[in-house]
C-alpha cells in the first residue's frame, strides 16, 4: 500500500478532547492508517492511501466531527 | 486539624458549579466527549444496509457519527423507541462513568485542600491561584482576545487511553470511556476542579465534582450525544453563557482570596474605598448582641457569627484600652465557623463564644473575615 503524510492546520479546538475526536473520526475513515492532532498547535498529521482517500475527503471529515475548520499548513 | 466546611459556602459554589454544568453539558469537553461516545456506539453496531437512513453518503464508515435514535426519527416508531433506549444505555453508562471517576477525584482534590488549609496563609494563595485560573479558562472559554488560544492538553498517553478506550468492544465500554474521561479535562472542567481544591473538605470536593457531572447530563444527552449536528445554533450561545458563568464563579472565588489577604482590591475593600461600605459603623450592637462594655479597665466587644453572616458588620470601638473580641456563635453554620482575624484562624463552635485578646488598639480599622473570605466584617477603632 502506498501512503503519503498530509499535515493540516485545524480551526475551533479548545481542548485536548477536540484532537482525540478529530483522531478517532479521520482513523475510522477508510484509507486513512494514522491521525495525530494536537490542539495546543492547531496541527493534525494523517497517514493515507492516496488511492483510497483524498486529502479534501479528509479536511470533509474534520468538518464533521464538529465545529472544526481544517485547511491545508501554510508553509 | 482539618477545619471542615459545611453547608453555608459549599451550596453557595454547588448552585455555581449546577449552572456551570447544565450550560457546559453542550458545549466544550463535555459535549465533544460525546462525539466518542457517538464514535464508539456506531462502531459496535452492526453495519447497516448501503441507503439507509443516517447512514453519510460520504466515504467515511461512522464519520457522521451521529446515532440512531431521535435525530433519525424517520424510521418506524418501535424501532425508534427501542433505538432510544439503545442510546440511553451507553449514554446512562458513559454518565455514570464520568459520574464515579469525577466525583472521587474531587474527593481527592478537596481532601489535598483540606491538608493545605493548614495554614491560612496557603489557603489565601491557593484560593487566589484557584481564581485567577478560573477567570482565565472562562476568558478563554468566552473567546476574548488574548485567552482564545489557551488550550489544555493532557499527555498524550492519556489520550491514548482513551481513545482505546473509545475503540473496545466491551459491553462496558460507554462506562469505563466515561470513567476514563477524566484524563481529558478541558478548561471548565479544571476550573471546576480548582473549585473543588478550595471546597475544603473531601466531601465538599466530590459534591462539587459530581453536581457539575450530574449538570451536564441534560445537554450532553441532548445535543453531546444525540443531535451533535444540528446543535451548532445553540452552541455559540451556550458556550458563552458557560464563559460567563466560569468568570463570575472565578471572579468570586479570587475575591474570596483577596479578601483573605486584606488585599485592597478585595470587593469589600473597593466598596468602602467608593463609599459604598462597609455598613454603617454600630456604636451600640443591635439586640442580638449586648452593647460594647468596658469594665474594669477592659472592653469587651461581641460579634455574632451566624450561617451566612457576621453582625454587627462594623462596630465602633475605643482605642488605648485592652480589649477581647467575643465570637459569638449562634448558629453558625459552613465557613463563618472559620473566622479569621490578623491572620490567625478561630474555629468557632456552631454555638457558643470564642474569646479573642486583641490587646490595647490603636485607631484604625480592623478587618476580619470568614475562612474563605465570604463574609467580612471590620472593628472600627476611634
Amino acid at each position: 500500500m502506498n501512503t503519503t503524510t498530509i499535515t493540516l492546520q485545524v480551526e475551533g479546538m479548545h481542548c485536548g478532547s477536540c484532537g482525540l475526536l478529530i483522531d478517532d473520526t479521520l482513523e475510522d475513515v477508510p484509507g486513512v492508517s494514522a491521525s495525530a492532532t494536537n490542539a495546543r498547535t492547531g496541527r493534525t498529521t494523517v497517514t493515507l492511501d492516496p488511492a483510497r482517500v483524498t486529502p479534501e475527503q479528509v479536511i470533509a471529515a474534520i468538518g464533521q466531527a464538529g465545529n472544526y475548520t481544517a485547511r491545508w499548513e501554510q508553509l | 486539624m482539618g477545619f471542615r466546611f459545611a453547608k453555608g459556602a459549599v451550596l453557595v459554589n454547588l448552585a455555581a458549579v449546577l449552572a456551570t454544568g447544565l450550560f457546559a453539558g453542550g458545549v466544550s469537553c463535555a459535549a465533544v466527549q460525546g462525539g466518542l461516545l457517538a464514535g464508539l456506539v456506531a462502531r459496535q453496531r452492526p453495519a447497516p444496509a448501503p441507503g439507509t437512513p443516517g447512514v453519510p453518503a460520504s466515504t467515511t464508515s461512522t464519520a457522521g457519527r451521529t446515532p440512531a435514535g431521535p435525530a433519525n426519527a424517520d424510521a418506524a416508531p418501535g424501532s425508534v423507541r427501542r433505538r432510544l433506549v439503545d442510546d440511553l444505555v451507553p449514554v446512562g453508562g458513559f454518565l455514570a462513568g464520568k459520574l464515579v471517576s469525577h466525583t472521587l477525584l474531587g474527593a481527592a482534590l478537596g481532601a489535598v485542600g483540606a491538608a493545605v488549609q493548614l495554614s491560612v496563609g496557603l489557603r489565601t494563595a491557593a484560593q487566589i491561584v484557584a481564581g485567577v485560573l478560573i477567570v482565565v479558562f472562562g476568558l478563554a472559554q468566552l473567546g476574548v482576545r488574548g485567552f482564545r488560544g489557551i488550550t489544555v492538553t493532557p499527555p498524550a498517553s492519556w489520550g491514548r487511553l482513551v481513545r482505546g478506550r473509545a475503540r473496545s468492544q466491551s459491553v462496558f465500554a460507554p462506562a469505563v470511556l466515561g470513567l476514563a474521561s477524566v484524563l481529558i479535562p478541558c478548561g471548565v472542567t479544571l476550573s471546576v476542579q480548582a473549585l473543588a481544591l478550595t471546597s475544603g473538605s473531601p466531601w465538599a470536593g466530590a459534591a462539587t465534582m459530581a453536581v457539575f457531572v450530574a449538570g451536564t447530563a441534560p445537554l450532553f444527552t441532548v445535543l453531546g450525544y444525540a443531535v451533535r449536528k444540528a446543535a451548532t445554533a445553540w452552541r455559540g450561545r451556550l458556550a458563552t453563557a458557560t464563559g460567563l458563568v466560569v468568570v463570575a464563579v472565578g471572579a468570586y472565588t479570587l475575591n474570596g482570596g483577596l479578601e483573605l489577604a486584606g488585599s485592597p482590591l478585595a470587593a469589600s475593600r473597593v466598596a468602602e474605598a467608593a463609599g459604598l461600605g462597609p455598613a454603617p459603623v454600630t456604636t451600640f450592637a443591635p439586640q442580638d448582641a449586648p452593647p460594647v462594655a468596658t469594665d474594669g479597665g477592659r472592653q469587651t466587644v461581641i460579634v455574632t457569627a451566624r450561617t451566612g453572616s457576621y453582625r454587627p458588620a462594623n462596630l465602633q470601638i475605643a482605642a488605648g484600652i485592652p480589649t477581647t473580641l467575643i465570637v459569638r456563635a449562634a448558629g453558625a453554620e459552613g465557613c463563618v465557623r472559620s473566622f479569621i482575624i490578623r491572620d490567625r484562624q478561630y474555629i468557632l463552635p456552631v454555638r457558643g463564644d470564642t474569646s479573642i485578646d486583641l490587646g490595647t488598639l490603636t485607631p484604625g480599622r480592623l478587618h476580619y473575615s470568614c475562612g474563605m473570605g465570604m463574609y467580612t466584617g471590620a472593628l472600627t477603632i476611634v
